[in-house]
């Protein structure tokens, strides 16, 4: 897979998820400034970037999260940047997974509440929702901790939430935003190699921002967003 | 989606079951504090609606004895308050029966309503009861009565008796519709009044309440919308949420209200007490809050969502609101100009109509202008006063003064509102108990024969005795008012008046003399004038002055060194009238039990009465207004209160983590208490300053513009003082009691974010 170049391509098969071009400002301060980058099926994407380089805004724009001010963002043959709120709402029950560093999990529900959550959104049925919730927290090994809310969780084990409520509906892409930053590096580990290996299992593709090196290991690939534009590493390790 | 909306509401941990309560009680106060005021409109309503037997009008002369009754009304008093009397015999077996009572009372007979039977129970007789001949038959029942203290009597006659009797008519069928009361639409309108003024902080206080915590729900369902959750899936949940609380702070709110309803109902709050069964909001009421508080919740919280449809990650991009601008003055000062304006076109017949437009635009103008002085405030506030907490308490409330202000509108308002009725009700009250009326406070009058110009008078010899028996009581001064003959024209044409029997000076000038007093009387009452040294009577024109009810005019000077003496015996003149000076309320009673029986009833058109008597019946009105502008107040600082209490906790919590941060940090608890106060305060005092002090301005505009020359100047009594003054304490002390939370939310466990 090749960084994308500025010119505008037609979208190659095998391109799960694109962004051409993208442009997004807030305000006055620009945070993309016509990022370009794809991901194939399956494959797992690290992108990496200093602080406030702007890779969490493209993951975000990715995502369906952010409209882009300009730029195309494709998904799946559809044009994500035209859809709908209520599309893409849609979109991020159904084909898009999340995990972020904290405070994506409802504190008011328990561990297999919060699992079962996008089930139940998505109008699954309560008794189904819960058995796959339970698969989960037992495929995970915390199988214990189904009733707990998550204040009684460990940060690992949060996470370990997060990523089963992520996977749960079988989701194309995971996007996954600084999911080690709160963890320390063995807990963080953990995580990383849990959450690649049944995303591999899952046959989904993983977006994962980070600035850590470690966790940008576990990618297949990965992408440097530097002042609101994707370089190649090559182009970042020349910078240095 | 609703079963996990409940779920989230009603088993969402400590922290939302904490926000349910906290919510159901703010929505409880609200709720209670309107039954409150429905419940006493209620009364109000019931108790206008109630059939006027009073105002019970006279037969057709043609009507059957057998179906008719003799009838007469009077007022009568005891200390201060006014006894309904009716004094009825029946003509024939068919009479109508007045409400209260299953049969009319029978010569020696009357009925009393159960205050006046408990009055006559307890006070010596020679002071009340000797004034109503026979006895008790039995009490009248609650159709005929106001309230529980109204003091009514039916005494039985035979027809021979009380058709001797002036006044006497004679009466087929009782009034059974409601009364034409002058005051009731007044009223009305002043309950509208205070219920509006009470529902606007209510209503913050409940949209407070709702958006309790908002920030950290809002995390969270920022949370739902990452993973998919529709803007409406939220609103269903947030609303949910709304309505669960509110719907226990109704039914909280319903049982507040059973537990003060007794003492609402024995409050009086504009002078009557109502019976407790009255004292009740409408089953109306009732389902409209049960149905309107839930609603208004719900739509305070979807309002307070829309951040949320701009993007699942919730708040994480807010957006600074614009720093209020000098626009927003605007309004206040247009409702300066206007009310100014109106004052200088307002006549005695406009009675100020012109100028409640301005009223109400500054009422407006208040409330839009409030963030942008509450900026002002936190600017020059930032800048006298330096440290830590006054910098974190300034920045904060300069960035979002609005929402600073919210809270504390109402309270400004009733401020407002409290000032200006503070300031104009003494002033006007002042024109009504001037120091001449002050002075004959404790003076009763009596006329005979109607009184005023032309009246015939008791008897010169009746007279004599009265007078001689009055003298007898201890701790009473009598002094006989004289009937002057008045000179009549030739076969009833006009009298036939000299200038020598006209006054020619004073307030009476040009008016015919009508009476004679003694000088040694006068002594007696320096406030009406003096005569001439070595003159023992003089003549006077009482007639518009002294028998006048209204008591600007009733203690104005009758007498003067000018007046004309008289000599002679005076004992042959008819009475007028007398006025006795007593010395304490017993005397007084005494007295005025002696004159209701030892003088034909109904002689005197008017009731023997003191001039201070006179004077609490005018200014009752102005202080039944300034009552409910007080009890008004005091429900919107309790209100205002509590949503003080709301923000200032549900800032705590919100902020639980930079406010911990800080404290780990080395801030002192002492700091973060100072910040939380000054951010509270500073907005409340600021508004509430410049409201007063406009409100206070309109006052001694319109005394100066609408009151006669030498009304004083409007001062704020000691009422309007402690009134604010224990409002804003409490609300302090509410903000007070909430301090230790921030002490427990920032201990060293809140270091651990989730």
């Amino acid at each position: 897979m090749s960084i994308e170049s500025d010119v505008q391509i037609s979208r190659p098969r095998g391109r799960l998820i694109e962004a051409r071009n993208v442009v997004k400002s807030f305000g006055q301060t620009p945070a993309l400034r016509g990022a370009n980058l794809a991901a194939e099926s399956g494959e797992i994407l690290a992108i990496m970037g200093p602080s406030g380089s702007g890779k969490s805004t493209l993951l975000h724009c990715l995502a369906g999260i952010f409209t882009p001010d300009s730029g195309e963002v494709w998904f799946d043959g559809r044009r994500l940047d035209e859809l709908s709120e209520t599309a893409r709402t849609k979109l991020r029950r159904t084909a898009f997974g999340f995990v972020f560093q904290f405070g994506q999990l409802v504190p008011e529900l328990s561990a297999a509440d919060n699992i079962a959550l996008p089930l139940l959104l998505g109008r699954t049925g309560r008794k189904t929702a819960y058995q796959k919730a339970e698969a989960w927290l037992d495929r995970l090994g915390l199988a214990n901790r189904a009733g707990n809310r998550t204040g009684e969780l460990s940060g690992g084990e949060s996470q370990r939430v997060a990523i089963a409520r992520a996977l749960v509906t079988q989701p194309k892409v995971l996007f996954a935003d600084e999911p080690t930053g709160s963890l320390d590096s063995l807990a963080g580990e953990k995580v990383m190699a849990l959450l690649v290996g049944v995303a591999r299992e899952e046959g989904a593709t993983v977006i994962l921002v980070t600035h850590d090196a470690r966790v940008a290991a576990y990618a297949d690939r990965e992408a440097m967003v530097r002042d609101g534009l994707v370089t190649t590493p090559s182009d970042a390790a020349m910078a240095r | 989606m609703f079963r996990l909306g409940l779920r989230l509401s009603l088993r969402g941990g400590r922290e939302a079951l904490v926000r349910l309560v906290l919510t159901a009680v703010a929505v409880a106060v609200g709720v209670a504090v309107l039954l409150c005021v429905l419940a006493d409109f209620h009364a109000f309503q019931v108790s206008n609606n109630r059939p006027c037997w009073e105002c019970t009008a006279s037969a057709p002369r043609n009507a059957a004895p057998a179906s008719a009754e003799l009838w007469n009304t009077s007022a009568d008093f005891y200390q201060g308050q006014t006894i309904e009397r009716l004094d009825v015999a029946a003509l024939g077996a068919h009479a109508p029966v007045p409400p209260g009572i299953s049969r009319l009372p029978g010569p020696g007979q009357y009925y009393a309503s159960p205050a006046l039977a408990a009055l006559l129970r307890t006070v010596p007789r020679d002071e009340l009861g000797a004034r109503y001949p026979g006895t008790l038959a039995g009490t009248i029942g609650n159709q005929a009565l106001t309230g529980p203290g109204e003091l009514v009597i039916f005494i039985g006659y035979s027809p021979s008796h009380l058709a001797a009797l002036p006044g006497t008519m004679r009466v087929d069928r009782i009034a059974a519709g409601p009364g034409k009361q002058v005051w009731s639409s007044y009223f009305r309108y002043a309950f509208a009044i205070g219920v509006l003024a009470v529902l606007f902080p209510i209503l913050i206080l409940i949209g407070t309440a709702t958006r309790l915590s908002a920030a950290r729900r809002e995390e969270r369902f920022a949370a739902m919308r990452l993973v998919g959750a529709t803007p409406a899936q939220i609103g269903v949940i947030a609303s949910l949420d709304a309505i669960v609380s509110a719907l226990v702070g109704v039914l909280l709110g319903f049982g507040v209200f059973a537990l003060v309803q007794p003492a609402l109902a024995n409050a009086a709050l504009i002078g009557t007490r109502y019976f407790a069964g009255d004292v009740t909001p409408t089953a109306a009421g009732y389902i409209a809050m049960l149905v309107a508080v839930p609603v208004a919740s719900a739509i305070a919280s979807l309002m307070s969502l829309r951040r949320l449809q701009i993007s699942p990650l919730g708040v994480s991009r807010r957006v600074t609101p614009p720093a209020p601008r000098f626009g927003r003055v605007v309004p206040l000062l247009i409702g300066i100009i206007l009310f100014v304006a109106g004052l200088a076109i307002t006549n005695n017949k406009s009675i100020g109509a012109p100028a409640y437009p301005g009223l109400i635009v500054i009422m407006i103008g208040l409330v839009v202008g409030g963030p942008w002085l509450t900026a002002q405030a936190a600017r020059v506030f930032s800048r006298l006063v330096t440290g830590a907490s006054a910098l974190l308490a300034a920045r904060r409330l300069a960035d979002n003064p609005k929402a600073a202000f919210r809270t504390v509108s109402g309270l400004v308002l009733a401020v407002f509102l409290g000032t200006i009725v503070a300031g104009l009700v003494p002033a006007v009250n002042a024109t009504t108990a001037t120091p001449s009326a002050n002075a004959l406070s404790n003076v009763l009058l009596d006329a005979f024969g109607g009184g005023g110009p032309g009246s015939p008078g008791m008897a010169p010899r009746a007279g004599a005795t009265l007078v001689s028996q009055l003298r007898s009581f201890q701790g009473a001064t009598v002094i006989p008012v004289y009937a002057l003959p008045q000179p009549r024209g030739p076969q009833g044409r006009p009298p036939d008046v000299t200038p020598g029997d006209l006054v020619r000076s004073g307030p009476q000038q040009g008016q015919p003399y009508d009476s004679i007093i003694t000088c040694a009387g006068l002594r007696q009452l320096a406030a009406v004038g003096q005569c001439a040294p070595g003159v023992a009577a003089v003549k006077v024109s009482a007639g518009n002055l002294l028998y006048s009810d209204n008591p600007t005019y009733s203690t104005q000077a009758i007498a003067s060194p000018s007046s004309p003496a008289i000599s002679g015996r005076l004992a042959k003149y008819s009475l007028g009238a007398v006025l006795v000076k007593v010395s304490n309320a017993t005397t007084l009673e005494r007295v005025r039990t002696f004159l209701d029986t030892h003088t034909t009833q109904s002689q005197s058109a008017v009731p023997p009465k003191t001039y201070g008597e006179a004077v609490q019946i005018r200014i009752a009105y102005a202080t039944i207004v300034q009552r409910l502008v007080y009890i008004a107040v005091a429900l919107t600082l309790i209100v205002a209160g509590c949503s003080l209490a709301v923000v200032v906790g549900g800032g705590m919590v919100e902020r639980k983590r930079p406010f911990t941060l800080l404290r780990v940090t080395g801030t002192s608890l002492a700091t973060l208490y100072r910040v939380v106060l000054l951010e509270a305060i500073l907005p409340l005092f600021s508004a509430a300053v410049v409201a007063a002090g406009i409100a206070y301005g309109i006052s001694v505009l319109t005394v100066d513009r609408m009151a006669p020359a030498g009304t004083p100047m409007p001062m704020l009594g000691h009422v309007y003082y402690l009134t604010l003054g224990a409002g804003l304490l409490a609300s302090l002390l509410v903000i007070v009691v909430t301090l230790p939370v921030l002490g427990r939310l920032t201990g060293p466990r809140g270091v651990r974010f989730e």
